[in-house]
Formats: C-alpha cells, structure tokens, sequence
C-alpha cells in the first residue's frame, strides 16, 4: 500500500484550508467588534470630560475661585486611584488645587500617555484642557476600560483560535483517514491494474458519492481496457499460431525449389505454390487488419440509412448460380417492406457474403440453405439458415473467435475469419448475433434492433 | 504508354517499372511527393501510378495539388492501407483507381492499361461487336452470328464491361467492383461460376471461343486472330 503523507492528503488539506478560511472571517469579525466598542467608549470618555469640564466652569460661576477649588479638591479626593485627574493652575502654571503636580503648558489634546500627567501607568488618559476666567484647567479620565477591553479581546481571540485549530486539526485529520482509506482503495486497484490484472475491481462505499461515481467509471474503464487488451492477446496469439504454420509451408517450399534448381530441375510448380500460400497469408493478414479496423468504430462514421432488404438481393442473387453449381439451393425468403436500419451498406453485404460463403464451403451438396429477414419486436431480423451438419453447441462461442476452425473443417479452405468479420460487423452494428439449431443444420440470426441505441433507424414514416 | 510511378520503396518500384518495360512501356519513376508533383505537371503522361505513403509531401495531399493544377491525367493509388475508408478517401481527392499492397503485377498493369484507355469511353457506342458476337445497348439484346442470346440482367452487363475492353485483361476484383460494385474478396469462386455461366451462353453453341480465362489474372474477350 501506498499512503500519501498527511500534510499531502487532500482531506486534510480542505480541513486546514476551511480553517484558515474561518481563522481570516473570525479576525475580521472580531476586529470589527472591537472597533465599533472603542470607538463607542471613546465617545463617552470624551463626552463625561465635556460634561464635567462644564460642571467645574459652572462651580467657578463668575468668579469664585474658592467654590472652584473647593469642588476640584473634592472631586480629587474620590479618585484616589487616578481614574480621573483634575488640575487647576493658574496663568503663571502655579498648581491651585487638583491630583497630579503640574503640567507643562497647554500642549496635551485628545489622547496623551500617563507619563506627560506624571502618572505612572502603562494605559492612556483623554484629555481636556480650557480656560476658567484667570485660571486653566486640565482633567483626564484613564483610558484603562479600553486597554482592558484591547487584553480581553486579544485574548479571546487566542483562546478562540487555539481552540479552533485543535478541532480543525482533529477533524481533518479523521477527513484524511477516511479519504486516504478511499483513495488507498483506488491506489491499490490501480497498481494491480498497471501490473496487469483487468479482472481487478475497485471496492465502492454505500454513499454513492463523487468518488463512489469516479471509481465506478474507473471500473467499467479497466473492464473496457481488459477486453481490448484481452483482444490484442488473442490476436497476436492468432496471428503466432495460424499464420506461423502457412509461413513454416512457404519456408519450405522455398527450399524445396531453391534444392531443385541446383540440381537443375524446373521449379516452376514450387514458385507457384509459393504464390498461392504467400496469398493465402494476406488475404488472412487483410483479413485480421479488416476485422480490427471495423472493431475500432471508425467506420461508424460511414453510417446511412440502408434497405436491408436491397442488400440481401443483390448479395443472393450474386451467389445464386455457386449454390446452383454446388448441387444446393437457396432460397430467399424477404418481406415485401421493411423499416432501414442505420449502417453500412458495404459492410452489411459482406456480413451476408460470408455466412453465404460459410454454407457454401461447408454443407454438402442437396442442402437447402434459406436467407431471410424478418420484422420481429423492433428489431430488424436477418436470418441464414442450413441443413447441413451444424455446428456443435460447444464449439458455437470458439467459431466467433478469430482463425478458430472446427476441427473437421482444417481440411477445407478458408481463413477461418469469416464469422469472426461477421461479428465484427454485427457488433458495430449493435446487433446481436447467435447461432442457433436449426435441426439440422445451423442458423445464424442477426438482430438489428429498432429505434432507441443500437445504430438502428425509426422506422417507416 | 508513358507511365510514371511515384513509389518510395525501390524494390516495388522496380519490379513495377521493369514489369512495364518489358510490356514495352515507358515508366519513370520518382521516390518522393514535390519532385512527383513537379514532373506530373510539366510532363504528360498516360497514367500515373501514386504510392499513398511518400516522404515529404504525401501522396493523397499530392494528388490534390495535381487535379488542383487542373491535370486530369488518370490515376491510380497503391497503399498498404487496404480499409474501405481509405479507399473513398483516395477516390475523392481525385484518384481514379485504386490498389491494396501487396498485388499481383497483372492485376496492376490491367488495371491501369483500363485507365489509359478510358477517355475513349466517352464517345457512346450504343451497339458493341466484337468479331461476330454484338450487344446493344438500347434495345438490351445480345447476339451472336445472327442468333439471338437470352442473358440475365447481370450476365448482361457482365458482357458489356468486358466487351467494352475488349481484348485487354480483367481481373476477378475489377469484375467485382465494376459489375457488382462489390468491395470484398470473395473466398470462393463465384466471379469464375458467373463467368462461366456467360462463357456456356456466348460461347459454347459456337465454333470459335471468345471469351478468354487468363491465367491467374482474369478474363479477356477477344477476337480470334
């Protein structure tokens, strides 16, 4: 098995992602929050100095500097701890009444540090400084409450994110087990796939999800790739067995003249044997390239609309006078109309050709062969049947196999392509092709179904 | 005849080459598409003979650039390629005729010695004799020595395709394409059991045979010399 590293498995990868994702949202927010509390409390510090900056100018009233002082002093005696720090001095910077020594000039507006108070503390005071007659007033209020509310949510924050990672970690931890579980799955099917074995399926969950779909369309590509591999085997095994013996018999006829012209003799029945086995080879040769060109598809392109019926005419009226010749008699049993298929007109007459040349070679003479097409549940049905020997039930799959012959048959001529073109044929067709009893003798049924898939046309209009 | 072949493998080619010049016939031959190109549209030639796989320019974009040039010399393709789909391709980019490697070289030269003449087909003959056998055309009869003779519609036309190349070879496979319009290579004999269905009508009632089997090529009806 081969598993990927955690931080490279794509579950745990989506966990962390969405963590960030919601790591970026919670900052945003937060600060967000925070902004509009600070602004809020700013405010009020700014409007509690307002208020009490003209409660003071309305102690002074129009001149009593005492009833001031007085007022200031008291207030200073409650805020003992400097939350709020008054100051009152006048014009030459002399300190009349308030908590912190004096404060050099009128610079300090808005917000200042503790330090330019005299204060020692690590958080800011907002400021306010006026004018009182003859006198100057400066008060503060601490801005604690927001440096406070800064700690509170920084480390809200950090709880928050420590605590979110922990479970985002966690869950995509779990996400990339069970992904890496799924995925090893398919890494493992694979790796059987590339060392050979197309009988190999890759197991499903019961959730029926994207990867439930993709290692299902992986399964039917391996099983596609398995029967065309499967093909190729078993053509060049063909093609090793059936055309290695043809070629071992031309080897040695060439020997044979090459021995007979050295002792002088004529070698002309040798050439000619030659010739005719090295034709033998390429019309087997054409014969195998044919079938493998029509079983790529490409001809499919070439599909019309096509009278099966004018098909089946032509073809049998063409061999006709070889049964006749051969002592055998066919017959030809056709509707008066029937629905087109969709297919090739060349290929279709040779699919009837060769079942044609099949009982042609193969029956004795006196038997009665019948090619017919019939309408049969939506499906175009062509029919070839003999009387002759037939073929055994247990040999009926291995004749659709390419060069397969039956054993009686190696005496006869022939490639022992023929019904291995045929299904070709009917395959491209979307047809179905069987080989039936006829007792005695064989039938060949071709079904061209109608309509819906299959390459069929319509019907009639 | 002047023929020129346009063929990369050298054996192939002089094999055909010498096959025509012992037949007596003028063939050059090129093993590449531009200098083919080139020669076909500055000489004047008979047939020309195109391999489909060349180097440089191929044969099939070849053949284009010549009918594109407006030469209608007649044309014949060879190719190893022998699928059905190659042989529509090669007809539509202007070949006339076309042959599956590996062929016999009869099948070659019949083939060929029929595109040479085929421009002399235009002229309709609507009655066709040859010594004393004649068909005609209009009235659908066919007879010999003043003896009418009743042929099937395919016999028919059989007789007329080989009475119209009278005395130059068919083989089996032009029979096929030209009287059937068949593409297939049949595994028995029913080209020869047609033909001999024919010979057993124009022939056998009569003295002198003119319908001819030509050794492993094909059929030529000729007159008696």
């Amino acid at each position: 098995m081969r598993h990927v590293s955690l931080v490279r498995s794509s579950g745990f990868r989506l966990a962390m992602t969405f963590c960030a994702l919601f790591l970026i949202a919670s900052i945003i927010a937060g600060t967000t929050a925070y902004s509009v509390i600070r602004e809020e409390l700013v405010k009020r510090h700014q409007r509690v100095l307002g208020e009490q900056f003209d409660f003071l100018v309305s102690a002074y009233g129009g001149g009593d500097i005492e009833n001031l002082r007085l007022t200031i002093e008291g207030h200073s005696r409650v805020s003992r701890n400097k939350d709020s720090v008054f100051l009152l001095q006048d014009f030459a910077g002399k300190k009349l009444a308030g908590n912190i020594t004096t404060v050099p000039g009128r610079t300090l507006e808005g917000q200042a540090a503790a330090s330019a108070l005299g204060i020692e503390a690590d958080y800011t005071y907002f400021v306010k400084q006026g004018e009182i007659g003859e006198y100057y007033l400066t008060i503060a209020t601490s801005a604690e409450d927001i440096s406070e509310l800064e700690e509170i949510m920084l480390l809200g924050a950090a709880w928050a994110a420590v605590v979110l990672l922990a479970i985002s970690l966690a869950g995509g931890m779990f996400l990339a087990r069970s992904m890496d579980r799924r995925i090893a799955r398919i890494q493992d099917g694979l790796e059987r796939v590339s060392d050979g074995d197309f009988s190999t399926r890759i197991a499903t969950s019961t959730r029926g999800d994207d990867i439930d779909t993709l290692t299902d369309m992986m399964n039917s590509a391996i099983s596609r790739l398995g029967a065309s591999v499967e093909g190729m085997r078993q053509i060049s095994n063909d093609i090793s067995h059936d055309l290695k013996s043809p070629l071992a018999r031309l080897r040695i006829t060439v020997e044979q003249a090459a021995e007979n012209h050295a002792r002088g003799i004529s070698v002309a029945p040798e050439l000619e044997e030659a010739t005719a086995e090295t034709d033998r080879i390429i019309a087997t040769f054409d014969a195998l390239l044919r079938i493998a060109q029509i079983e790529t598809g490409a001809r499919k392109a070439r599909f019309a609309s096509t009278n099966i019926i004018d098909v089946v005419t032509g073809i049998t009226d063409f061999y006709q006078t070889s049964f006749e010749d051969a002592g055998m008699g066919l017959n030809v049993n056709l509707p008066a109309m029937i629905p087109p298929i969709v297919g090739d007109k060349e290929l279709l007459t040779q699919l009837i050709a060769n079942l044609l040349e099949n009982a042609l070679r193969h029956c004795p003479s006196g038997a009665r062969i019948v090619c017919a097409i019939a309408l049969q549940d939506d499906a175009v049905v062509l029919m070839v049947s003999d009387n002759g020997s037939g073929i055994p039930l247990y040999e009926r799959d291995k004749v659709l196999r390419r060069l397969y012959r039956l054993e009686k048959s190696r005496t006869t001529p022939g490639s022992g392509l023929g019904l291995s073109l045929v299904k070709a044929i009917s395959d491209l067709h979307g047809a179905s092709l069987s080989l039936e009893d006829n007792e005695p003798g064989l039938r060949v049924v071709v079904r061209f179904p109608l309509a819906a898939g299959g390459g069929a046309a319509t019907g009639l209009r | 005849m002047r023929l020129l072949l346009i063929e990369d493998d050298a054996k192939l080619a002089d094999y055909v080459s010498r096959g025509f010049s012992e037949a007596g016939h003028l063939c050059d031959v090129l093993d590449n598409g531009q200098d083919g190109l080139f020669q076909a549209t500055r000489e004047t030639y008979d047939v020309l003979i195109v391999d489909r796989m060349l180097p440089g320019l191929d044969g099939l974009s070849m053949v284009k650039a010549i009918r594109a040039a407006g030469n209608k010399t007649p044309l014949i393709f060879l190719t190893s390629i022998g699928g059905v789909d190659d042989r529509v391709e090669g007809l539509e980019a202007g070949g006339d005729d076309y042959l599956v490697k590996p062929f016999a070289f009869s099948e070659l030269a019949a083939r060929v010695a029929a595109l040479a003449r085929r421009p002399a087909f235009q002229t309709e003959q609507t009655v066709l004799k040859v010594h004393d056998l004649e068909l005609d055309l209009i009235r659908h009869r066919v007879t010999r020595a003043g003896q009418q003779i009743d042929l099937q519609p395919k016999e028919f036309i059989l007789l007329e395709v080989l009475m119209r190349a009278e005395g130059r070879v068919l083989t089996r496979t032009m029979l096929l394409e030209r009287v059937w319009d068949y593409h297939f290579d049949p595994q028995t004999s029913v080209v020869e059991t047609h033909i001999s269905r024919l010979r057993s009508k124009i022939d056998k009632p009569f003295d002198v045979a003119l319908l001819h089997t030509v050794r492993s090529t094909g059929y030529s009806l000729d007159a008696p010399r």
